[in-house]
């Protein structure tokens, strides 16, 4: 009889193990379960709300991104519903975590659809961006992401979907121009990670396209050399790059790697200058590679020291609320996307207890007609396809300072 | 023929945090005949704890090691706790299977609490630069994990071999029905070798953080999957074993990558698996059973 309360003792733990990982995280049991979430403080709105769906990665690889996206899209919401909401009705948020996994992200968007909101938002990879995209215009409902930037995923959607971020190409066309003006560059090294699918997407096709186009040739263009996600020994992929004679090198992979990749660079001497990709633009990269960081290009879609009131305000707000700052850039693409929505819908005099149907359309086809909406990221309009014409922002690191270079 | 020595010695340093983490597997599997599948999760576990105290705290080396050893020796002993008794040490399928579980709750926690972004936390881990000797470059932090590896490995098999302690773990893997008649307490046992196991992992996930300064909540499952590869390849429960394979593994991943063929890295530990089973199928120093 004794045994039998020290053998639950295991039992208990687990659970509240369990109970801790469902409460810790600010997500919430409605980012789960799909309830909606009101981002309202005073008294319930008289209208019925205007629902929009959110579907993020609120667990799994990218927990980090839809943790910045959720605060950034709950500050759109606040903002606007403090300032009377679309035509009296608050914003309301429908929010699914897809995990990353594109068949989640695919039943999440159909099940938002199902919820009747207005717009979906999300997913955050290109992955998951995909194969919902490919739901767009059976569902009917518009969705809009701020983070896939694989190429040609907006056309996938048939009209229905959207993408406030720029593509792989568009920030290498910009990257790649003024890389090779400032450093010269007219021949370069590739390398990339090749099992990260946004890295080896970027490497295989817009990196190689836009640098022919710029007039930079890959010397490695045929044998690139290549590495795995997760790595985290460089040695041997330093020793090849320092084999490799070109003007410069350009690394493909996300934040982590590309740390690690600047201290064995440094390491071994290597001085050469690099154009990266925007993903490295995040804390993790910067203090990973600190001070070893040299001559390394990046890209970005946000600019968080512009001197705009707006841009300043988004900073200064999401410094209180990320519990993990710095802040994703790529969150202000969300909140850019929640004010455009917001507009659309006042301007097309809808509010929560217009027709469901029409909403939709009505939303696709005002934000095929909104010209130069000025976003914190810069201005937006959108193309045939539904891709923002994004601004890109170029940044050099030099010894881990970052610097505003100029396009 | 430099860059061939180089790579040698590249990957020697790099089997060296291999051998350390098969090394934990193999304890755990040599002495209890229990196959944990979240020693992964525990390294990755053990080297976050100690480097987000490090960011924070600002803590001296020697202090954020004993964190990642003491927090690997915790999340091995609640690994006993929590999976491997409830479902009962006779049970191994069961059991394995409760170690997956607690592998999900350790990368949950870690993902929920920390978010997925890598935690970074010792920049400047050892002030002593790199050593050139000719045309060898040689990373002095590598040179110091690979003696702190060697100590441990060496010490771990004395340990096991001389020890009062260690004889009783032995005893425990030959004959687990016959200890407890002999007034040997074998629950007490399991927790030291589970403790010993967990502080192994945790000291090795120390040890990559040393060289890279970073760890990855998500790195647990891909270096888990590592660690029983090498634990095979060496032999179910060999520590020798252990050492020698996961040394060999980080010497033909650095040749691999040398060669350009590094996008198969991930799939080396597998492939060499593979040849070993076909050549001695008890593995390169295990006991045919």
């Amino acid at each position: 009889m004794r045994e039998l309360p020290r053998r639950f003792v295991p039992f208990v733990a687990f659970a509240l193990v369990f109970a801790a990982c469902q409460s810790g995280g600010t997500a919430g049991p409605a980012a789960t379960t799909g309830q909606a979430v009101s981002t309202a403080t005073a008294a319930p709105a008289p209208k019925a709300a205007v629902k929009l769906g959110v579907l993020i990665d609120l667990s799994g690889r990218f927990i980090s991104f839809g943790k910045d996206i959720r605060e950034s899209t709950a500050l759109a919401a606040e903002e606007i519903n403090k300032a009377g909401g679309v035509n009296g009705s608050k914003i309301e948020f429908v929010v699914i975590d897809s995990a990353g996994d594109p068949e989640k992200a695919v039943v999440g968007y159909r099940e938002l659809s199902d919820k009747g909101v207005f717009a979906v938002l999300g997913p955050i990879s290109s992955g998951e961006a995909e194969v919902a995209y490919a739901q767009a215009s059976r569902l009917e409902t518009p969705i809009l992401t701020g983070t896939a930037n694989k190429e040609g995923i907006t056309e996938i959607g048939k009209g229905w979907a959207f993408r406030d971020t720029a593509s792989n190409t568009d920030l290498y066309k910009v990257a790649l121009l003024a890389w090779a003006k400032k450093y010269s560059v007219k021949t370069a090294v590739l390398v990339f990670d090749a099992q990260e699918p946004v890295s080896s997407a970027a490497a295989k096709t817009a990196v190689p396209a836009v640098a022919k186009a710029v007039g930079i040739t890959i010397v490695n263009n045929d044998a690139p050399i290549t590495f795995n996600r997760g790595q985290t020994d460089f040695t041997s992929v330093v020793q090849r790059i320092k084999g490799t004679p070109a003007d410069g090198l350009i690394i493909v992979t996300a934040p982590a790697e590309a740390g690690l990749i600047a201290r064995e660079l440094a390491r071994q001497g290597e001085t050469r200058p690099i154009v990266g990709h925007p993903a490295q633009n995040s804390s993790t990269f910067y203090e990973q590679g600190g001070v070893q960081i040299n001559k390394w290009v990046l890209p970005s879609i946000f600019d968080p020291d512009r001197n705009d009131p707006a841009v300043k305000s988004y900073v200064a707000e999401m410094k209180q609320r990320d519990k993990e700052p710095p802040t994703v850039p790529e969150a202000a693409n969300y909140y850019d996307i929640v004010k455009m929505v917001a507009k659309v819908l006042t301007d097309a005099k809808i509010d929560g207890g217009t027709d469901v149907k029409r909403a939709r359309a009505d939303l696709k086809n005002g934000l095929f007609a909104l010209k130069d909406y000025p976003g914190i990221g810069g201005k937006i309009t959108f193309t045939a396809t539904g891709d923002a014409d994004k601004t890109v922002y170029l940044f050099v690191v030099n010894g881990g300072k970052i610097e505003a270079l100029g396009n | 023929m430099t860059e061939i020595a180089q790579t040698l010695l590249n990957g020697l340093l790099l089997g060296a945090n291999y051998a350390l983490l098969a090394l934990s597997y193999t304890l755990v599997f040599g002495v209890l005949r229990l196959l944990t599948l979240a020693h992964g999760q525990i390294f990755m576990a053990a080297g976050l704890v100690a480097l987000v105290a490090a960011d924070r705290q600002g803590q001296p080396l020697i202090v954020t090691g004993l964190v990642a050893i003491v927090v690997g020796a915790s999340l091995g002993v609640a690994t006993d706790l929590l999976a491997f008794r409830p479902v009962g040490l006779g049970r191994p399928i069961a059991a394995a299977v409760a170690t997956i579980g607690f592998a999900l709750v350790i990368e949950n926690t870690a993902l929920q609490l920390r978010g997925s972004s890598t935690a970074v936390g010792l920049r400047e881990p050892l002030p002593a630069p790199d050593l050139v000797l000719g045309p060898f470059l040689l990373s002095t932090v590598q040179l110091f994990i690979l003696a702190i590896a060697a100590v441990v490995m060496v010490g771990t098999n004395a340990f096991v071999d001389r020890s009062r302690w260690g004889m009783a773990m032995r005893a425990l893997a030959e004959s687990p029905r016959l200890l407890p008649l002999l007034g040997i307490p074998v629950g007490r046992i399991t927790v030291l070798t589970l403790a010993i196991s967990g502080a192994l992992a945790g000291l090795a996930s120390f040890l990559v953080a040393l060289r890279n300064g970073s760890v990855s909540p998500l790195a647990g499952t891909d270096i888990g999957l590592v660690g029983l590869a090498i634990m095979t390849i060496g032999g179910l429960g060999s520590l020798p074993g252990a050492m020698v394979a996961g040394i060999g593994l980080g010497i033909v991943e650095a040749f691999a990558s040398s060669i350009g063929v590094g996008t198969f890295q991930s799939a080396i530990p597998w492939l060499l698996l593979v040849l070993i089973l076909l050549v001695r199928p008890h593995g390169i120093l295990g006991k045919p059973e």
